[in-house]
């Protein structure tokens, strides 16, 4: 059941991809970074051949703690099965094209990224052909580690995304959808044998496998 | 049986040629030689390559079902190959080639190779670095492959400013082992369209105005460029790059381009998004380069490689033009039916897929390819019985004109299926 809902709520998650469409106003696709919680979580899609690596960050302000909102949501679609869960409290989190690090100050790292083969996943390193970043979620995360409802209540955030394309959709490799002043943003950028779908309410981007005949 | 190979003359007519010369035409057998996933109760869901290996057998990539089917005509197995630890469905093929009885398939979503060995059930996977495309293999470690360059755009204009665009690549020659690469130079490979709006942005694919496309064979390389009417024939053991001048000129495009590819996308569309794409593609035509490619398609084919010209009419048939890399010459000219796509082959078979659109089903047909120049003239069609997965004994025997016929047992009863000559 829980898997299940796994897979419906990160088929209709954001997904923001490294793009070559910077001088597009999207903020979430400059390079930044912040600190604050990070949630993670995987589940399967496709069968199970593919994971979709769910990370909520719950930025802190300047000097400040979390409000235990989580303002940004990362994606990654991973080639294979993938099982994780994890947080990181008071975490640095630095994002640029095709890559996001996760550092805790305390020796524990974890990048998740395009740059290499996807399916990679040595020590420390995810790899995919899919990273996303949305903004505009306003989703709860909890301050310390999650218990199995409160990761139901990330998931359930997150597929209450609908799947329209407002831009993007067939024939498209890239999409941004700008969904308005405080409401966030998200984009996605997709390989061969992919569209990009792009949407808003709450800012949803994905890359959709292209269906046979087509 | 439906799909029959019409032949049409023996001389291609030429029009704005650069290489006025008669050439044979080659037509493929009727009925096929043998069928995959039409009555075997293989479930097709998107081949989308094919090749044939030295050992006679017929490789399927599989994209939509994730899965390398592999067939041996001559036995009417169909089988697909194991990736690591013996799982099936992990591995998505996005093409497929034979070297010798080496299967090489490469994942274009996981960024790798895999490598079937003769007689070794395991594949030997070696990682593709990301941003880098493969397009085909021309040793068992050695692949050309594309790298997309977003910083290389004409109209050197910013890179999300509204219109077409022109993508540029750098070719590499890459090996998978090593993870080693040498340039082979910068091209053009294809064409995008940016549409801009209000608060939204996409970039959509034009392939169906063409992209640059390469094959190998023999150890050659054969690339077809966005932007000239010749092919360009290369070594890996180097020497001079060959140019082979195509019979079928430099091509304007016509209103005909991309209809249905325009009516597919506005189809799966909402209303909103289908006056967007109508409306991009009428500023399409508008800002289209002047002169098509010549060539929209290259399959490798055994020792030699067809090219496909570039359709103007995708109802109507399409003539493929047979390439000799190792003299550079256009041998011979042949047509596949418009409802048939050609993915691989031998020089002797030809790999070819039929989908049905209602359906979303399809299935292969691998005919034998009857060459009217007496070079390498194919044996006689044999009538062909579709193979059915099967578990039992079987055993074969000769028949005096040479052919050969295996019998199997499925369920009991005795069934002889297969004959080839």
């Amino acid at each position: 059941m829980l898997v299940k809902k796994l897979v419906a709520a990160t088929t209709a998650t954001t997904i923001l991809l490294g793009s070559d469409a910077e001088d597009v106003c999207n903020r979430p696709m400059l390079p930044g970074s912040a600190t604050g919680n990070v949630v993670l979580i995987s589940a399967p899609v496709a069968d199970g051949a593919d994971t979709d690596v769910v990370l909520f960050l719950d930025e802190a302000p300047d000097g400040g703690i979390p409000d235990g909102v989580a303002a940004r949501v990362f994606l990654l679609q991973v080639a294979r099965a993938v099982d994780i869960q994890d947080h990181m409290t008071d975490a640095l989190v630095e994002w640029q094209r095709g890559m996001v690090i996760v550092d805790n100050g305390a020796g524990r790292q974890l990048r998740l990224t395009t740059m290499e083969p996807s399916g990679t996943v040595s020590v420390g390193t995810l790899a995919g052909y899919g990273l996303a970043h949305a903004t505009g979620w306003d989703t709860a995360v909890p301050l310390g580690q999650p218990t199995n409802t409160e990761y139901a209540n990330l998931i359930a955030a997150v597929a209450s995304a609908g799947e329209e394309c407002k831009s993007g959709g067939e024939g498209a490799i890239e999409c941004v959808e700008n969904c308005g002043e405080g409401r966030g943003s998200c984009t996605v950028k997709c390989p061969e044998n992919f569209h990009a779908c792009c949407n808003c309410d709450p800012p949803s981007c994905r890359c959709i496998p292209i269906s046979p005949g087509q | 049986m439906t799909g029959v190979m019409p032949v049409i003359g023996g001389v291609l007519a030429v029009a704005g040629s650069a290489q006025a010369t008669q050439t044979p035409l080659w037509t493929l057998a009727d009925p096929p030689f043998a069928e995959i996933g039409r009555e075997d109760g293989v479930i097709l869901k998107r081949v989308v390559d094919a090749a044939i290996a030295a050992d006679g057998s017929v490789v399927l990539a599989d994209w939509g079902a994730a899965r390398v089917w592999r067939m041996f005509p001559d036995a009417g197995v169909v089988d697909a190959l194991l990736e690591p630890g013996g799982r099936l469905g992990a591995f998505r093929p996005w093409r497929v080639d034979a070297i010798g009885d080496t299967v090489l398939v490469y994942d274009v979503v996981a960024s790798q190779v895999a490598a079937w060995l003769p007689n070794v059930a395991a594949p030997k996977v070696d990682g593709v670095p990301r941003g880098l495309e493969l397009m085909a293999a021309v040793s068992s470690r050695l692949w050309i492959a594309v790298q997309p360059d977003s910083s290389q755009l004409s109209p050197p204009a910013a890179r999300s400013s509204p219109g077409l665009r022109k993508q540029w690549s750098e070719m590499f020659i890459f090996d998978v082992a090593s993870g080693r690469r040498s340039s082979l130079g910068r091209l053009h490979t294809g064409y995008r369209y940016n549409l801009v709006q209000a608060e939204r942005y996409t970039v959509y694919r034009a392939d169906y105005l063409g992209r640059t496309q390469v094959a190998s064979a023999n150890g050659s390389w054969v690339v077809a460029p966005m932007d000239g009417a010749a092919l360009t024939v290369s070594s890996q053991v180097g020497g001079p790059t060959k140019t082979v001048a195509l019979p079928s000129g430099p091509r304007v495009y016509s209103s005909g381009v991309g209809k249905k590819t325009r009516d597919r996308w506005m189809e799966a569309s909402t209303p909103e998004r289908a006056a967007h794409i109508r409306d991009m593609f009428s500023r399409i035509w508008a800002e289209l380069p002047p002169q098509a490619p010549p060539v929209s398609r290259l399959v490798a084919m055994g020792p030699e490689i067809w090219a496909r010209p570039l359709e103007t009419d995708e109802d109507s048939e399409v003539r493929w033009l047979v390439v000799d890399p190792l003299t550079g010459a256009v041998r011979a000219t042949t047509t596949v039916g418009p409802e048939q796509e050609l993915l691989g082959g031998s020089g002797d078979l030809a790999v070819l897929v039929r989908r049905d659109g209602a359906t979303k089903g399809e299935f292969i047909q691998i005919r034998r390819i009857v060459r009217s120049d007496g070079l390498r003239r194919a044996r006689k069609p044999a009538p062909f019985v579709a193979p059915r997965r099967h578990h039992g004994r079987h055993d074969s025997m000769v028949y005096p004109d040479g052919s050969t016929a295996t019998r199997y047992q499925i369920q009991g009863a005795e069934k002889c299926w297969s004959r080839s000559w």
